[in-house]
């Protein structure tokens, strides 16, 4: 930027005093200095004087150099041409658009007499009003005469400059602004072509106003169809054979919904859009009632010009001529793939819970059924042990009760199983070892799958006698290693092939020797590995990312509960464990499962002891309840073996009465749970209204959360799994009296 | 932006002040358009809305000019809060402006 002319013989200083002036006459002092400061700077446009007077008397504008920019550029880049006319006719400004207006260059217009610019027969029209336009504002409707020869039809509007305000303006001198008329002519004209059309109409029976009411109609209909969501599509009525029939309008939502352009469906026909999952039977039907005439329903896959596939539902119908003949097919489709995506879901998520029902039901007759069990089990196992008891030593039926008492403890622990996988009862985690367990499921394994599987079981203890203990649960554990080997099975082709189980110690981090396959984080500590692996199908990507998801299995309907694999997940998760999976189509496919181990003897459950201590009862009463008259009898038997005096009822209210009878005279009552008449546990609530000091144990086949949760509330001592009942009863019994002699030191017995 | 507006002792109170400008213009001239425009901005940046602001063209309304002696444009005037401050030119410097109109203490030399 330049630097603005400096003003002579002034020295002002840079800055007005601001913030100093406060009289009157220093205030105006200061606003000169100001405004000469900022003219000599550049930066006013304009001084003004003012006046006494009001109105235009109340001052006067000097506009300086280059103020009036503004509106010239307005004139300049108007729509219309503007000139401004000297009093003998002359044009002393015009702008660009007057200039083209005449298609002559602006240089040549400026100067120019201005009735030079009109055609011959306007001139005497310009004449009167660049006359009247001196004393007011004119106008009216002439022809320009460009360069090029041709009439310009304008709207010419004239105005005194001198009288508008403009004070510095010579008197006479005249302001014009042109207008082009000829788009409005134009559009006049078409107007006219049209009233012709219309007359034309007329005198065919057609009144204006039924043609104006079916172009509007039509009108709407052309921007409903434009606008639509569904697809309209319309084609030639035939042929139905090969090509089939043409195309003859498309409207925006197809373009939008199948990429295809108006241009590249015209003329083809609507079979372009099917594609390999197209219901080839579903086509046929819609073709058979096309050939009948009859307007038809369907949802079919069409294909966009990207290749993606949708589902539409459409519907065609034939429009027929005046004449009653079929001319064309509208075919009016809608995208439903969102509809169809949650059908799909909804078939899903019902048939989850159809699986979920099912397994509930199962789980339930399966609980009911263990529980009846355990009953005849405990009578099984009770009696064997009682004849055990009264044989001698070398007697040749001991080896066959021996016998039935192995049979009995298999079956007592397949209830067990049951038992857990119906859910009814939460697992206790025991340390239990990985080794005896895997080893016993793979006996259970080896018997179940056909010839044709060859079992591989390698199972590599750190050391000899190392049980490669883990805290978990023995069912569990073998039903974790039965899912995964089942699955295996089932992956193989033709049910034929090789399953590898390994088993293992692994150490991670510290001087490891060994590190588990890459992506597997494990914290640093021992683990107990297992895996199994398969020579089978393998599995893809998509199938391996959801393999884990309840419910979610590659067999056929019926033949899967798409259970067994979320099951291990649930399982090894609550161990604390991670399992991995690495599978490729065709070679196969491997789980790995990884359980912290746990290390010498610590958390190990003191192994089981089936032998009582010999008769460690001193005559205390023991009172005990059982509607399973062979129970009542066995354990009768045991306690009296014990050292304990028993007293054995069948029904829970004698027991009440016993007890109330005799204060003091029980040191424990031992009571079945499951009861007609009333429950272990609403008799224990019973018993301590009478003696809160009676300690009560309860026996039962099921021991789920909420019993023992409600039984500690009753102030039951212990409770027992019934169908232990002969392996329990001694250990509990002393335990229970032993509490109560250290609470109670004076209590007789 | 900070332009040091309330730190100095002159600065008036932030809550009950509220400054009252009056900018002078010569119609449409480009320094006038400048001036409304830069004006506009220095309000909103510095004055938070506690301002009002009126633009008058002396083209059209000459007899607002002779109360406050207004003889180049464009020019501003403020008229509150008290003492009178005007300031002369198309406002493009935003510290002159603000210094101007005590609302911003000189910077030392």
């Amino acid at each position: 930027m330049t630097n603005p002319p400096r003003l002579p013989n002034l020295d002002l200083p840079a800055e007005p005093p601001a913030g100093k002036a406060s009289t009157g006459l220093e205030l105006k002092a200061a606003q000169t200095a100001q405004a000469l400061t900022a003219i000599r700077a550049g930066e006013v446009d304009a001084l003004f004087v003012a006046g006494a007077g009001s109105g235009a008397e109340a001052g006067w504008m000097f506009t300086l150099d280059g103020a009036d920019r503004a509106y010239r550029l307005l004139i300049e880049d108007m729509a219309e041409g503007a000139l401004t006319l000297a009093p003998d006719g002359h044009i002393t400004y015009a702008n660009r658009r007057f200039a083209d207006l005449l298609g002559r260059p602006l240089n040549r217009v400026i100067g120019a007499p201005i009735a030079g610019c009109f055609a011959p027969e306007a001139q005497t029209a310009l004449d009167a009003l660049l006359a009247a336009g001196r004393a007011c504002k004119q106008s009216a409707e002439l022809d320009l005469l460009s360069d090029a020869g041709e009439r310009v039809p304008v709207f010419l509007s004239v105005s005194p400059l001198a009288d508008g305000g403009v004070p510095d303006a010579a008197p006479e001198t005249l302001g014009l602004v042109v207008t082009d008329l000829t788009g409005q002519k134009r559009s006049e004209a078409e107007t006219a072509a049209r009233d012709k059309l219309l007359a034309l109409l007329r005198s065919q029976g057609l009144t204006e106003a039924s043609l104006r009411d079916s172009l509007a109609t039509q009108h709407l209909l052309e921007a409903c169809v434009a606008n639509l969501n569904d697809i309209v599509l319309i084609t030639e009525a035939e042929p139905f054979d090969e090509p089939g029939p043409r195309i003859v309008f498309v409207n925006e939502a197809f373009t939008r919904r199948t990429g295809y352009t108006r241009a590249e469906a015209l003329g083809r026909t609507p079979r372009f859009l099917q594609g390999a999952k197209t219901d080839k039977a579903e086509l046929a039907r819609v073709g058979a009632a096309l050939k009948r005439w009859e307007p038809v329903r369907t949802e079919i896959v069409n294909y966009a010009k990207d290749g993606t596939e949708f589902w539409i539902e459409m519907l065609i119908t034939p429009v027929a001529n005046a004449a009653g003949w079929f001319t064309h097919w509208v075919a009016i489709e809608r995208d439903v793939g969102e509809r169809k995506q949650a059908e799909a879901t909804r078939r899903s998520l019902e048939n989850q819970v159809r699986e979920a029902q099912k397994m509930e039901a199962i789980g339930a007759l399966a609980g009911g059924i263990a529980h009846d069990f355990n009953n005849i089990l405990g009578a099984i196992l009770g009696n064997v042990a009682l004849a055990q008891f009264d044989l001698t030593a070398g007697h040749p039926a001991l080896a066959r009760l021996a016998q039935i008492a192995v049979s009995g403890a298999r079956a007592r622990s397949l209830v067990e199983q049951i038992l857990t996988f119906s859910r009814r009862e939460p697992p206790t985690l025991t340390a239990v070892s990985l080794v005896d367990s895997m080893q016993e499921a793979a006996a259970m394994l080896r018997a179940t799958l056909p010839a044709t599987v060859k079992l591989s079981v390698a199972i590599s203890a750190p050391a000899p006698d190392e049980p490669l203990r883990v805290r978990g649960d023995a069912t569990q554990l073998q039903q974790v290693l039965l899912n995964l080997c089942t699955n295996a099975w089932h992956a193989l082709a033709d049910g034929s092939g090789t399953i590898n189980v390994r088993l293992a110690s692994l150490r991670v981090g510290g001087a490891a020797a060994f590190a588990p396959p890459a992506r597997t984080h494990l914290a640093e500590g021992v683990y107990a590995h297992l895996s199994v692996s398969d020579s089978g199908r393998g599995m893809n990507a998509a199938t391996r990312a959801r393999i884990f998801e309840p419910f979610f299995t590659t067999k056929p309907a019926g033949q899967g509960t798409g259970l067994g694999l979320s099951v291990v997940h649930g399982i090894v998760g609550s161990y604390g464990g991670t399992i991995t999976v690495s599978s490729r189509l065709g070679a196969g496919s491997r789980f790995d499962i990884y359980i912290p181990q746990l290390e010498g003897g610590a958390g190990l459950a003191a192994p089981e002891t089936t032998a009582p201590p010999p008769a460690p009862g001193r005559g205390e009463q023991v009172l005990y309840i059982d509607d399973d008259e062979v129970m009542l009898l066995v354990v009768e038997h045991l306690l009296l073996k014990l050292g304990y005096s028993a007293t054995c009822l069948v029904d829970p209210r004698a027991a009440l009465a016993a007890v109330q009878a005799r204060p003091g005279h029980f040191d424990l009552v031992v009571t079945d749970f499951n009861m007609p008449q009333m429950s272990g546990l609403d008799l224990a609530r019973a018993l301590r209204e009478i003696d809160a000091r009676l300690p009560v144990v309860i026996s039962s086949g099921y021991l789920p959360e909420h019993l023992r949760s409600e039984a500690q509330d009753a102030g039951v001592v212990a409770l027992m799994r019934k169908e232990h009942t002969l392996d329990d009863l001694a250990a509990v019994v002393e335990r229970a009296l032993s509490a109560r002699h250290a609470a109670h030191p004076s209590a007789p017995g | 932006m900070s332009t040091g507006l309330f730190d100095t002792p002159e600065a008036p109170a932030a809550d009950a002040e509220c400054w009252t400008l009056r900018l002078y213009v010569a119609g449409q001239s480009p320094r006038s358009l400048r001036a409304v425009a830069n004006l506009r901005r220095i309000c909103a940046e510095d004055l938070d809305a506690r301002y009002r602001l009126e633009v008058i063209d002396l083209y059209q309304q000459p007899e607002l000019a002779q109360c406050d002696q207004v003889v180049a444009l464009p020019a501003l005037i403020k008229r509150l809060p008290e003492p009178l401050r005007s300031l002369v030119g198309d406002m493009s410097s935003s510290e002159r402006v603000l210094v101007g109109l005590d609302l911003l203490r000189r910077a030392p030399p």
